[in-house]
């Protein structure tokens, strides 16, 4: 099987709707994506709700998920629980930034999104995910030092400040 | 009309100013504010770093609040109240406990187990607890010599010196720390976050020189007075968008 060091899958999802944009996983798919982005547009409506913080991360046994977002997405990566999230943190927010742009473009033109963005993304995310797996191989997990200063972030966050 | 014939009165009686009563309330509205917003954080989250941030912007509001409210008796009563410089001391003595909350949440946010620096809590703790118990002196009226240097004046000049020291060295642990953080971030807006982090702790420290150099610029109310005064409006409002990071300043910066 081939190492991913500890990748799962990628979805991209909009932010309002929970609708799928696009999503990544290595082989055949197993997620149903509407279904994933309802359950996660739900979960944190929840959080909202309840004044608890933002969602940014959940865990099951077996998968870290991951959360980002910006103006018009989320972005969800899910990894291996042993794999460091701050590893993956950065290849994250590259991939929504790159997402949030395209969706954003392609709603100014009012055009309906889902398969154009997908044949346009997902090339450009197994490109992003694979140069990060690459790096993790061949530096262990050296270049994750840089991500300190997002914990610091993450930290501020999960005090509710940010 | 009346309102300023009255206040011209009411300043030549008290040798008040109405501009430094303006300036402070400005600040007051500032700090009310940060303070209000931050409890609610606080309350909702229950996490020791808001707990540390508020309680600090609580003590800061309390300072500003007691100067205000001195200084206005001051003013309202000519010279038959004299209880500003009471409220200078006790202000001092607020601002002083805002600074120790202020570094803990530094430790709490930019340090981990690995790289905080033993001891320098309790050593900050420490220093600030002196000057606290040398304003507990003069506040409850019991200065002597070696403390009070020039009779008749509100505060101790090296007590002063001391505490903006004490001040300095805590803000620039938070100024060196968030400004490493911003620098070394990925996104604009975590950047953009910590740069205000940091100017807040700059513009903190300079509230505290500014009234260092009113202190030794004359008798009355030169122009570093309403300079410290401004700086420490600003350095609200900096403290507004760093620390609470409004959808406004995240929407310029690009993020959601």
């Amino acid at each position: 099987m081939e190492d991913t060091q500890g990748f799962i899958g990628l979805w991209i999802i909009d932010k309002d709707s929970g609708i799928p944009i696009s999503s990544f996983e290595f082989g055949h798919t197993k997620t149903d994506s509407v279904l994933f982005g309802g359950f996660l547009v739900a979960l944190r409506g929840m959080a909202h709700d309840f004044e608890i913080g933002q969602l940014t991360s959940f865990q099951t046994d077996t998968a870290n998920l991951i959360i980002t977002g910006s103006e018009a997405i989320l972005s969800v990566i899910a990894i291996t629980r042993e794999s460091n999230s701050d590893c993956w943190y950065p290849t994250l927010v590259t991939i929504n930034n790159h997402a949030e742009t395209f969706y954003r473009s392609y709603q100014e033109k009012e055009i309906i999104v889902d398969t154009v963005l997908n044949e346009h993304l997902v090339p450009e995310f197994r490109r992003i995910i694979v140069r990060n797996i690459n790096l993790l191989q061949k530096n262990s997990k050296d270049h994750c030092g840089s991500k300190k200063e997002e914990a610091v972030a993450d930290k501020l966050k999960d005090s509710g400040l940010w | 009309m009346m309102i300023t014939k009255i206040l011209l009165i009411q300043q030549q009686v008290s040798e008040i100013p109405p501009l430094a009563l303006i300036a402070e309330g400005t600040a007051l509205l500032v700090y009310t504010y940060l303070t209000l917003k931050l409890s609610s954080k606080w309350r909702s989250t229950r996490k020791d770093a808001t707990r540390n941030l508020f309680l600090s912007f609580a003590f800061y509001f309390l300072a500003v609040l007691m100067l205000f409210s001195t200084k206005t008796t001051n003013f309202l009563t000519g010279d038959q109240i004299d209880i500003s410089s009471l409220g200078i001391n006790v202000g001092y003595a607020f601002s002083l406990l805002g600074n120790i909350f202020l570094y803990y949440f530094t430790e709490d946010i930019f340090f981990d187990d690995d790289n905080r620096v033993t001891y320098l809590k309790d050593v900050i703790t420490l220093a600030n607890g002196i000057t606290l118990g040398f304003l507990m002196i003069f506040i409850f009226q019991l200065q002597s010599a070696p403390f009070l240097e020039v009779p008749g004046e509100y505060i101790s000049t090296h007590l002063l010196i001391w505490h903006v020291l004490v001040s300095t060295v805590g803000f620039l642990i938070l100024f060196v720390k968030a400004f490493q953080a911003t620098i070394k971030a990925n996104t604009r807006v975590s950047r953009g976050g910590f740069l205000m982090i940091s100017l807040t702790a700059i513009f903190e420290i300079l509230v505290f020189v500014f009234f260092f150099l009113d202190r030794f610029s004359g008798a009355g109310y030169t122009y570093w007075y309403f300079i410290a005064w401004m700086t420490a409006s600003v350095a609200g409002l900096s403290s507004m968008i760093g620390y609470l990071m409004p959808s406004w300043f995240r929407r310029l910066l690009g993020g959601s």
